[in-house]
């Protein structure tokens, strides 16, 4: 099976001569899931800024769906991206849109009919069990809510593969199970999952794999399965 | 019931552009801009109209002057007869339209503007004027024509009005060349902000461009965000400063009607002028959205 991700000797450098990555390989399978772990610094979330195109590495190349990213023209970018779900630590939801705005808004930047976007939406936020709270704002919605519809966000285009950084660095332990519960279920329809975490407890609590990151190098690749 | 999806220009935006710092002056400094440069246009416009309109009248207009008689011969109607020696050879030349005495009376009011009513003395020598007009395609020598009047009436002179039409022109022209240099200023002083407004935007909401970015919204569908904002800010804008503009060369072409009336030419704006007026709300919104559009679209191209 071919991966949908893989990195071949990446590093990423700053100009001041930090390296952030030295020589990071690894790959990815469809419907794969895996966690990628480290301390604070190891270079996880640079990893997979990486991974969602927002920084080049400095060195290396990374092939994603078939293509060699540092040989495509940028007007195929967005293409790319659309087929990549992406959870931030901070939700990252838009303050001035409803919970139902924010979850449409990949489906709207593809030009989504309207009807279909609303029922889609709908549905996902039934999924996440934000039914009753589609036309609040991400202020009036706590932490654990405002993450769920930052993953109703994630996944409403239906990506290939779901990255998510830190995502449950801002709710209880509750609240982290359930969140993962979600990313589970999405990835047994299919959708690949990374999912960056210094939470180790919770990672014990699965069987995924684990990359562990370490000051920049992709040291163990733990298959807690095998 | 609440709608599923917002409506409306405010809500739909993704980029909140209608709730920072430039929503709540940039419609207010397009306002003034638009004030400017409409009203430094139809200064220029009208001017230029009126200066053209004033010119053609006098280039087919001469105005032939008979000097008053001695003080022996003021009873007498020998002024008249002079008059009518002129007249009547005047309109025997060939490419002569019309010949018009002006009426004495005429003379009269026409000094008193200047020297003031009821200032003017019955005994005062008011020479005697005949307005001549030519036609379009005539082709007199006006040095021979002087010269047979002359010879006619001694004393008796020609005015083609050149002399002083032509410093008039030449400040006429200044004036308008003036106008249309601080139009120009005005309308390049609003490209630049708009462009300084457009990067202050990109910088307000770089976190959220990125993240449209991430999700794979192409730059295109950025930049138009910005440019219907832009468009909307520029013509709103512009029809709060085109009413005001509109107020104030109504009243200003009133009070110089009144004050200049038949001393100077009609200053008022003929129709394609106040067509182009009309229309630069929307000549503001349109250069508004397309100077944002590629300015987000340039910025947006260098960055990944």
């Amino acid at each position: 099976m071919e991966p949908i991700v893989s990195a071949h000797n990446i590093s990423l450098s700053f100009d001041q001569g930090h390296n952030v990555l030295r020589d990071v390989n690894f790959e990815l399978l469809p419907g794969s899931f895996h966690f990628l772990t480290g301390p604070s610094g190891a270079g996880k979330s640079s990893l997979l800024r990486m991974l969602y195109l927002s920084e080049k590495p400095t060195g290396g190349y990374i092939r994603m769906f078939g293509n060699r990213l540092d040989d495509m023209p940028k007007k195929n970018l967005p293409n790319v991206r659309r087929r990549i779900g992406v959870v931030f630590q901070d939700f990252r939801l838009l303050k001035h849109l409803s919970a139902l705005d924010n979850v449409a808004l990949p489906l709207r930047l593809v030009g989504g009919k309207k009807k279909q976007i609303i029922d889609h939406v709908r549905e996902l936020l039934s999924w996440v069990g934000l039914d009753d709270r589609m036309h609040a704002f991400p202020d009036s919605l706590s932490g654990g809510e405002q993450q769920r519809v930052a993953i109703a966000r994630a996944v409403v285009s239906k990506p290939l593969l779901l990255l998510a950084d830190e995502p449950t660095g801002n709710v209880d332990d509750k609240m982290a199970i359930r969140l993962m519960r979600l990313f589970e279920e999405l990835n047994k329809m299919g959708t690949a999952v990374l999912i960056a975490t210094h939470n180790e407890q919770l990672i014990s609590k699965f069987s995924h794999p684990v990359m562990c990151l370490d000051q920049g190098r992709l040291q163990t690749n733990r298959d807690k399965a095998a | 019931m609440k709608p599923l999806l917002s409506k409306g220009r405010k809500s739909s935006q993704e980029l909140p552009l209608q709730r920072d710092d430039n929503a709540r002056f940039m419609p207010w400094i397009m306002a003034v801009m638009v004030f400017l440069l409409a009203l430094s246009l139809a200064f220029a416009m009208a001017t230029h109209a009126a200066i053209k309109e004033w010119n053609a009248a006098l280039t087919t207009t001469v105005t032939i002057q008979i000097p008053a008689p001695s003080v022996a011969d003021a009873k007498s109607d020998i002024l008249e007869l002079r008059v009518q020696k002129i007249v009547e050879y005047l309109k025997s030349v060939n490419g002569i339209a019309s010949v018009n005495p002006v009426d004495p009376t005429e003379s009269v009011e026409l000094l008193s503007t200047w020297l003031g009513e009821g200032n003017i003395k019955k005994e005062l020598p008011i020479p005697r004027l005949i307005d001549v007009t030519m036609s379009d395609d005539a082709e007199l020598d006006l040095t021979e024509l002087e010269e047979k009047i002359a010879g006619l009436v001694p004393g008796a002179t020609l005015d083609d009005h050149k002399m002083w039409m032509d410093e008039v022109l030449a400040f006429g022209k200044r004036v308008v060349n003036a106008s249309f240099t601080v139009a120009g200023l005005v309308a390049f002083a609003t490209f630049i902000m708009v462009i300084f407004a457009t990067r202050s935007g990109l910088v307000t909401h770089h976190r959220t461009i990125e993240l449209l970015h991430i999700m794979g919204a192409r730059n295109g569908y950025i930049a138009g965000q910005f440019a219907r904002n832009a468009f909307w800010v520029g013509f709103f804008g512009g029809l709060v400063g085109l009413i005001c503009a509109a107020g104030l060369i109504y009243g200003l072409s009133q009070a110089f009607s009144d004050i200049a009336q038949g001393l100077l030419p009609d200053w008022h704006l003929r129709l394609r002028a106040l067509a182009f007026i009309a229309l630069l709300p929307l000549i503001a919104g349109t250069v508004a959205m397309l100077t944002a559009g590629s300015t987000v679209l340039s910025k947006l191209s260098r960055i990944l």
